[in-house]
């Protein structure tokens, strides 16, 4: 019984390990001069909102870079080494984002909400007091693109909002 | 002959000038533009100016939300800047809004409030339209009662109401659209904020656990369903008390018949054919009680709003 046990929490530690590794994250780039980028607003809890609206499917996505002094759930924001990148671009990490959710557009809200949650979710483990708690996170990053030609280029996380753009 | 201003070649001497400068070219509609142009619309241009100059600093929701009061206001509407609320409802449904604002419980006036005010994330513009449309995910083109709608392009969340379902339906019926949409409004507000608080956390616990593990219905029904129902029966039960003194006496019979399972009833409506888990998990012996309740009493209830 006891090792059961052990084997359910070494599991729980191997995947946990594996979906917070650098190499099974997707990095989206965008280009601050030709994308939408909102809210850079410092008294803003979200440094960084890109979004996608598809009418036609009814869905509205929002991409955003969370950080908020004291909060427990902000976003990670780390610095990669620009060789790293180069890596991460050959094995097909790094993807331009416009390219990336053009996939979309035809998908429904529902099929979406599903290929996201199948492809890029994972539940993060984290101590509340003496509770262990998880709550669902993403393996989506982004990167600016002016950022590339950088030594070290940082690579922001981002909580995903998916909804319908209209409810009757 | 006095001319106008060409904005750019020279400093604004007049409001419209300035609003010019401060709009992308364009933004507004050439119409709407030349109804603005008018002496008596100065008011409404400084008002206009002082919202996004002076109030929120030169902001692109301000913007938006200028553009989107002014051409409300073209249409006989009514704009709040103050509030962020933009009302373009007409006939019955505006009086029952009207109404549902002046004697609502503590739930709808806490909700409104929430869209009010300097430090409110999103506004609100609410319209009557003749007919309004939903397309569901298959393309189905259906007639409905009224939508609520909300693109992260801009923070003023829209909500249409059918002027000809209000018109067909009882007043109570109505004002259950309005609390429906309302409803709506508030947690897309609570969805898209950038608030974090643990009224929002716990909401979107709720919210997003209904979006991971079950894809229909909507995540949205099914927290309505969830966190909403017992206090959207209150507030039907509190409005038709208050503000339908007249209706509420006939179909009580003066206060001796209990009307709770009719208002839940109501509140239901838009809900159970969405087949949301809070209705499906009720015993079928509750749902009859609330189908019986609903026959008694809605062919006696008033179309009217009481002016």
């Amino acid at each position: 019984m006891k090792n059961y046990f052990l084997i359910i929490i070494l599991l729980f530690g191997v995947i946990n390990v594996y979906s917070q590794s650098v190499s099974n994250n997707l990095y989206l780039v965008i280009d601050q001069k030709n994308d939408t980028i909102l809210r850079e607003n410092p008294k803003s809890n979200t440094k960084i909102e890109y979004y996608q609206i598809n009418k036609k499917k009814n869905w509205n996505l929002s991409l955003r870079h969370i950080y908020s002094p004291n909060y427990v759930k902000n976003n990670y924001r780390y610095q990669l080494p620009s060789v790293m990148v180069e890596q991460l671009m050959n094995n097909g990490n790094v993807t331009d984002i416009k390219t990336f959710l053009k996939k979309f557009d035809k998908l429904s809200y529902k099929k979406l909400s599903q290929y996201l949650s199948i492809h890029y979710s994972y539940y993060y483990e984290y101590l509340d007091g003496h509770l262990k708690k998880t709550y669902k996170r993403y393996n989506i990053f982004l990167i600016f693109k002016s950022d590339l030609k950088n030594k070290y280029v940082p690579c922001y996380e981002v909580s995903l909002i998916l909804s319908r753009m209209v409810e009757m | 002959m006095p001319t106008e201003p060409i904005p750019g070649e020279e400093e604004c001497t007049t409001s419209l000038c300035t609003l010019d400068t401060v709009l992308e070219p364009n933004a507004l509609e050439a119409g709407t533009r030349l109804w603005m142009s008018s002496q008596y619309r100065q008011a409404l241009l400084s008002d206009v100016l002082d919202f996004i100059i002076y109030e929120n600093d030169n902001s692109n929701e301000s913007k938006l939300f200028s553009i989107e009061g002014m051409e409300a206001e073209r249409n006989g509407g009514e704009v709040d800047f103050e509030d962020k609320i933009i009302n373009e409802l007409k006939g019955k449904e505006k009086c029952l809004d009207n109404l549902l604002k002046e004697s609502g419980n503590d739930f709808v006036k806490n909700m409104i409030a929430n869209f009010v005010g300097d430090d409110s994330e999103f506004g609100i513009n609410i319209k009557s339209k003749d007919n309004v449309y939903y397309t569901d995910e298959d393309g189905e083109i259906s007639e409905v009662s009224g939508i609520t709608k909300y693109s992260s392009d801009s923070n003023i969340i829209k909500i249409e109401i059918s002027t000809l379902k209000a018109n067909s339906r009882r007043a109570l019926q109505v004002t259950r659209t309005l609390l429906h949409e309302y409803i709506h409004a508030d947690i897309f507000r609570k969805v898209y904020s950038d608030s974090i608080n643990s009224e929002i956390e716990n909401f979107r616990k709720t919210y997003n656990d209904y979006k991971n593990t079950k894809f229909q219905p909507t995540a949205s029904h099914q927290t309505m369903a969830e966190l909403y129902l017992n206090s959207m029966k209150e507030a039907l039960k509190n409005f038709h008390r208050q503000a339908m003194v007249g209706d509420y006496n006939f179909l009580s019979n003066n206060g001796q018949n209990n009307l709770d399972d009719f208002y839940e009833a109501i509140a239901w409506q838009g809900l159970r054919n969405q087949n949301v888990d809070a209705w499906i998990n009720l015993s079928q012996d509750r749902k009859e009680e609330i189908d019986d309740a609903y026959q008694q009493y809605i062919f006696a209830a008033t179309y009217n709003c009481p002016n």
